[in-house]
């Protein structure tokens, strides 16, 4: 059975667990969707199917509360205490504490609720009127090898608030898919999540069960912590579908903007904001054909095609008026409704790159300069300088946390660097960011500060970042993951995955997959991964890989720039890599986390 | 009385009996007491109730039992799978403690903190700090709870009670990051109280500030999110108004950064098309050169020509800043990219070079000044080209 198909039909099973909570209550029931739940839910189940199952209305959640008469009202939100809060807030003004009703409200919580919800619920009295439900959903597939939980907060509750709260959920996913895909004969787990999320997926299998399955679709699996290969998230990429990332955002694989009035607070800003062209499409290979063949392509190439594209469009036009009668109605019968859709797509997709072309195109060259010599470790105070000017230049507090970040992963920066860096940025962007700070420390990027002073506290030890141990050039050269010639790279046809960042960066995942695919021995795979930090490696007679397929874990977050490394890849070796994360991200996701 | 040592560890020597003495002593007459020895010795037990009674009896007495619990690892296994648990047969200390490690262990947060707010219920303040602040990703995870539920000054406890003082600057970040005026009574008292733990000099400052900031703008009834925002502010009040003297003592009071500041000078003056005293403020005269001006900023030349390019200045005034910069080179450029005509004509002119200067022209629209220009120097008989 193709493995695509089985990916794209893995929401049945999420649709059979939600239908099993919903048939809780068999009168009808009415839905309250937090917004941001509105979007994957769609992708999971959709309207839909909700309304064929018993929904007669669904809503959104707002601060007034609609009239749910006599119906069950179930509520679905992300695990987030506030917002939990805000519900249970809700719930308690429409009921009388006398005589609450039984089993009409619920709360279904993505993808689990925590048990200290269930003391708030107990605190206010209402633990046996409202019921909780955990809901997970399989991982969505949002494009040929792209498999996505599209959960908030991820990177955020593991790298920077170093919780272990969303770990069982990543386990859980992973345990799930084992159960369609089986569980592969050869796994690789780097860093300390991932190694503490194998530990779990064993628990369950030990506790609640393995998959039957003999053999597994895929030859192998890698998990990946984000932290072990920051550059790849942080530089500025190259392919199309990254860019647009960067630029529009993309969540559950849609990308969309809509025209904002006019702000006049914008407006008076003293850095112009450049105006971004309204779109709205799926990034979704199989739908969008002009989308699959210019996704993973370099930028520079992309304008060309769109314009051939254009051209090619005209001409058809052009034919069309010449057609003779019997021609025109097999047109319009067979091609029209094609050629109306191609063109849609092709107009979008000369809008969006129009935009990026207008957002990114002042800075670029400078940027990618300057990216260019922090890879090569050339420069240093140049780069620093650039840093601390885009403060005030580019005024955009996620555009030049994002260069010191990895500054501070490459070159590294000295304690006054650092400390002049912050106050200015400070200054910059106002003091609610000072909390950023302990963020960055958490996620190694700057050191503890050092006491001055001696103190009673005896317990204050100095931490280094993690990033001193393990070297970023000594890796990055280990690994082959640094051309020597980036300007000889071919960005056109490519033939080294480097060129998602113009020449001068392969990402680690990518070399990590062709060392396993390439069948090198496996006493390199070890002391190679070892010297990366915290490395468990499972052989189960499953090296070299039985089947041609490696399905890849992020834990944290992955790029489309890495997505298109390893499509690169696939290309290359003939083999199906898979790439699973919890979410799709761009660097300035990441520095949203920080200063959020 | 009795010689033998062992008298007490044998209970079958003879019984101790108040009658004893009663014999040796001479109270055996007319006492009132004499007469009740007989009846002050007990009883036999099985006299005066029954074995059945007595068992009832001597099956209530209470005393602490050590319960048998289930194993630490099971409970938290049914936690992990959300099956039914419950912590609080776990009394003893050490299962406590294994409960917490176990917890860690397992690496997941939610248990984590179930099992944290059990031992905060059943451990004085001082065994469960204790405890905590030996295993950091507790403290840790609990500190992430006290932050999502904002219960700050228990928080505060957290901090102070594991040695995490280095911590407690993240408190003010947390208390300051939503301010209502009111607000600021609590962060200067906050300040008040834990300024000496505050123990770096950069955390002491930046706090410093942030109430500075807010005195600032409550005394003059302004509100802007950061000092640079408040700077801007301030210079086009000023500015418009015609002094600079708010702004100054401003950048003082802050320390601001020269090229923070110039750089919001220099935008701000353009925004308000103020050109002439872009030009005053930011050239100065070489003493040397007669005409020529040189960038009197910290920004480098080709970036301040770059920031001014933004707000479309007038064609001089950008012709003004490009000549500050020594650079023929970058000169070229960014004349060419900002299309000042003028300049890459000049120079091409100066170059001497016809093929350049003929290949610009195709860049320029015809019938334009910059074209004219260009036309009339190709007809300059004067000029010797070199190509």
């Amino acid at each position: 059975m193709d493995l695509n198909r089985k990916l794209s039909s893995l929401q049945e099973i999420s649709k059979a667990q939600l239908s099993k909570i919903l048939s809780i209550v068999t009168a009808t029931k009415y839905v309250v969707l937090e917004p941001s739940i509105i979007r994957p839910l769609e992708r999971v189940c959709g309207v839909k199917w909700l309304k064929s199952n018993g929904v007669e209305k669904i809503f959104k959640l707002e601060p007034t509360c609609p009239s749910f008469e006599n119906s069950s009202v179930f509520y679905m939100i992300f695990s987030n205490l506030a917002k939990f809060r805000q519900v249970v807030d809700q719930i308690h003004s429409q009921i009388s504490q006398d005589n609450p009703p039984k089993n009409k409200y619920h709360i279904i919580v993505v993808p689990r609720y925590l048990n200290y919800f269930q003391d708030e619920l107990e605190e206010l009295g209402l633990y046996s009127v409202i019921k909780l439900h955990s809901f997970q959903w399989f991982p969505l597939h949002l494009d040929t090898g792209i498999l996505s939980l599209e959960l908030p907060n991820i990177y955020k509750s593991l790298f920077l608030q170093l919780d272990y709260t969303f770990l069982p959920l990543l386990s859980r996913a992973l345990w799930n898919l084992f159960f369609v895909i089986g569980k592969p004969r050869f796994i690789v787990a780097l860093g300390e999540y991932s190694n503490k999320i194998l530990s779990q997926v064993d628990i369950l299998i030990e506790d609640k069960g393995d998959c039957d399955k003999l053999d597994s679709d895929i030859g192998g699996i890698v998990l990946i912590d984000r932290n072990f290969d920051y550059p790849s998230a942080l530089l500025t990429p190259g392919t199309y579908a990254a860019l647009l990332n960067e630029v529009y955002g993309v969540t559950c694989g849609i990308c969309e903007y809509k025209e904002e009035s006019v702000d006049e607070k914008k407006e008076d800003r003293l850095h112009p904001v450049i105006k971004k062209q309204p779109v709205n499409f799926m990034l979704d290979s199989n739908q969008d054909l002009v989308y699959a063949d210019i996704k993973n392509r370099y930028f520079t190439e992309v304008t060309s095609v769109l314009s051939t594209l254009t051209k090619q469009l005209k001409t058809e036009k052009v034919q069309s008026k010449e057609m003779a009668l019997d021609e025109i109605k097999s047109y319009v019968q067979n091609k029209l409704q094609a050629t109306k859709s191609r063109k849609k797509c092709i107009t979008n997709h000369l809008l969006a790159a129009e935009t990026i072309i207008n957002v990114l195109g002042s800075r670029y060259e400078t940027q990618q300069e300057v990216e260019s010599d922090i890879i090569k470790n050339t420069n240093k105070s140049t780069n620093f300088s650039y840093a601390e000017e885009g403060l005030c230049v580019e005024d955009d507090a996620c555009v030049t946390l994002r260069l010191f970040c990895l500054l501070c992963v490459t070159q590294k920066l000295s304690e006054s660097e650092v400390k002049s860096f912050w106050r200015k940025f400070v200054h910059q962007f106002g003091f609610s960011c000072s909390f950023a700070h302990r963020y960055l420390i958490n996620a190694g990027f700057i050191p503890e500060p050092i006491v001055a002073s001696s103190s009673l506290n005896l317990q204050s030890k100095i931490r280094l970042p993690k990033f001193i141990s393990n070297e970023f050039y000594s890796n990055a050269n280990r690994f082959k993951q640094i051309p020597p010639n980036p300007e000889k790279i071919n960005l056109k046809f490519p033939t080294c995955a480097s060129y998602v960042f113009g020449g001068i960066y392969i990402p680690l995942i990518t070399q990590i997959a062709s060392m396993i695919l390439n069948a090198t021995p496996i006493d390199e795979i070890k002391s190679k991964l070892g010297g990366l930090g915290l490395m468990t490696i499972r052989n189960d007679m499953g090296f070299p890989l039985q089947r041609r397929s490696l399905l890849i874990f992020m834990v944290g977050g992955v790029t489309y720039a890495e997505i298109a490394a390893c499509n690169l890849l696939e290309t290359l070796t003939g083999a199906k890599i898979v790439i699973l994360s919890d979410k799709i991200i761009n660097g300035n996701n990441l520095m949203k986390e920080i200063l959020s | 009385m009795a010689s033998n040592e062992d008298f007490w560890n044998e209970s079958s020597s003879s019984k101790f009996d108040f009658g004893d003495d009663e014999e040796d002593s001479s109270y055996t007459q007319g006492d009132c007491f004499a007469a009740n020895v007989q009846e002050n010795i007990p009883l036999q037990i099985d006299s005066i109730i029954s074995n059945k009674c007595l068992k009832i009896i001597l099956d209530e007495t209470d005393s602490t039992v050590e319960h048998v619990v289930a194993p630490v690892e099971e409970t938290i296994r049914r936690m992990f799978h959300a099956e039914n648990f419950m912590l609080n047969t776990y009394r003893s200390f050490e299962n406590k403690l294994q409960l917490l490690d176990a917890a860690i262990d397992i690496g997941d947060g939610n248990i984590i903190i179930t099992v944290i707010l059990f031992l905060s219920k059943t451990l004085n303040n001082n065994k469960f700090f204790t405890q905590l602040s030996r295993r950091k990703v507790a403290v840790r995870h609990y500190a992430n709870y006290l932050i999502e539920k904002n219960s700050l000054q228990e928080l505060a406890d957290l901090y102070m009670a594991t040695g995490h003082i280095s911590y407690m600057k993240d408190i003010y970040c947390l208390l300051s990051k939503d301010i209502p005026n009111q607000n600021v009574q609590k962060l200067k008292q906050f300040n008040r109280d834990h300024s000496r733990e505050l123990h770096t000099s950069e955390d002491k400052t930046e706090i410093q500030e942030i109430l500075a900031l807010l005195d600032f703008q409550i005394k003059h009834k302004l509100n802007s999110k950061s000092v640079i925002e408040q700077l801007i502010n301030l210079c086009r009040s000023e500015w418009s108004r015609g002094n600079g003297d708010d702004v100054n003592n401003f950048k003082k009071l802050f320390k601001i950064d020269d090229f923070q500041f110039e750089w919001v000078e220099m935008s701000v003056l353009c925004k308000m098309q103020n050109w002439e005293k872009l030009i005053a403020t930011f050239t100065k005269s070489v003493w040397v050169i007669k005409k020529k001006r040189a960038l009197k900023s910290v920004i480098r030349p080709e970036l301040f020509v770059v920031g001014i390019s933004r707000h479309n200045p007038p064609e001089y005034v950008t012709e003004q800043f490009l000549s500050c910069i020594s650079d023929a080179s970058k000169v070229l450029y960014l004349a060419e990219k900002l299309k000042i005509h003028k300049i890459v004509v000049n120079y091409h002119v100066e170059q001497k070079d016809k093929t350049s200067l003929l290949k610009y022209m195709e860049r320029v629209e015809p019938s334009s000044p910059a074209w004219f220009a260009i036309q009339s120097s190709l007809n300059n008989t004067d000029i010797k080209w070199k190509n």
